[in-house]
């Protein structure tokens, strides 16, 4: 009895000792940086790349934006969906661009943050 | 109060024995913080370069979706970020000269659109550390003097912490293993020995006063059996003491 304790004591530590949670499974991602910039009127642009890493085609990925003021409140938030070559599935490997620009002031700006989602 | 003496002093050796493993985590954090800190100005340095050559090329005519082409053709976007491995820069920005004086945006640079270390944008305080870096590089176009924009790259410092726990948490639990029974070897060295002295006894207080307790109460039975009349009618049931001697 002391001995199934013991293993079941170990079986329930080695995935804390080996961190094995804190490195996320390869799904679809941001090929390199997203590039800021600003356009004539003053609007924030970006542009970007996705790239499928993952073992199979992921369908419905969206790409989510969400600016923050100096406060954090959410001024503005956007989502635009990924096209791929085979309409919204993205092929296993297959790069996707994406462009999306703002409606809210660039200095009003302070904090940004991209997100990827996606079905498997 | 001795078992919370004891508790407060494991307690204590228990916090120092963290506050070490703390020390050589916070260190290693460091040493990869620094080499991030320099690859992220390594970066800025890059797209800078590429930056002046492409508004040169371009006669200052720009576009984000061309200049982005541009520097996947010159570099390649994977290259980018490769050398980072573990905090690639989400986002690379472009600012103007012209948009940053007119105040269209803040790009968290100074008069001479260098970084201002003290501006919120290039802070961002959480777990107790700023954990973001920003390297800040202005780009000229042809012989002026005046820089035409600034590149600004945004480094988290958040996945260093997860990769250098992730990379050395074994080492660390190991640690923390070994040092406790370092503790325990101390303190088992350190124990003071009871030494036997005949002038003051070798038992302790508490094994004199059971001792005591229980000589007395043989005395008693011994006293009762002395004075107690005995059967001697029936002797297969009652044993006499004194009879036997």
């Amino acid at each position: 009895m002391n001995l199934l304790r013991n293993f079941l004591f170990v079986l329930l530590f080695i995935p804390f000792l080996s961190c094995e949670g804190l490195k996320s499974s390869p799904g679809i991602e941001f090929l390199g940086p997203i590039l800021e910039t600003i356009d004539i009127k003053g609007r924030l642009e970006y542009s970007g790349r996705v790239v499928n890493k993952s073992e199979a085609s992921v369908s419905g990925a969206l790409v989510r934006y969400v600016a923050e003021n100096k406060d954090g409140k959410i001024i503005e938030a956007v989502t635009i969906p990924l096209v791929g070559s085979k309409g919204s599935s993205i092929l296993r490997g297959e790069v996707v661009s994406f462009q999306l620009l703002l409606r809210s002031r660039a200095d009003s700006v302070f904090k940004k943050r991209f997100s990827l989602d996606y079905k498997k | 109060m001795y078992f919370l003496r004891r508790f407060l002093v494991i307690a204590l050796i228990q916090l120092i024995i963290f506050s070490f493993i703390f020390t050589l985590f916070v260190f290693s954090f460091n040493q990869r913080r620094e080499v991030s800190k320099n690859q992220s100005k390594a970066l800025a340095s890059i797209i800078a370069e590429q930056a002046s050559n492409y508004f040169e090329e371009n006669n200052r005519n720009f576009s984000s979706n061309d200049f982005f082409n541009f520097l996947d053709n010159q570099i390649g976007v994977q290259k980018l970020t490769n050398a980072f491995n573990v905090n690639p820069p989400e986002i690379l920005t472009i600012y103007f000269r012209t948009d940053i004086i007119k105040g269209k945006v803040d790009a968290g640079t100074d008069s001479r659109l260098n970084k201002d270390d003290n501006s919120p944008l290039n802070r961002s305080n959480k777990f107790f550390f700023n954990n973001k870096y920003v390297a800040i590089k202005p780009f000229f176009v042809g012989t002026s003097d005046t820089p035409y924009g600034v590149v600004r790259i945004e480094t988290s410092n958040i996945p260093i912490l997860t990769e250098v726990l992730y990379n050395n948490g074994i080492f660390y639990m190991l640690l923390f293993l070994i040092l406790n029974n370092q503790a325990f070897l101390f303190y088992l060295w350190m124990r003071k020995k009871r030494s036997l002295d005949v002038d003051t006894g070798y038992l302790k207080e508490s094994s004199l006063g059971s001792i005591k307790i229980m000589h007395k109460l043989l005395s008693d039975v011994i006293e009762d059996h002395k004075s107690s009349v005995t059967n001697k009618d029936n002797p297969n049931n009652v044993l006499s003491i004194d009879d036997k001697k």
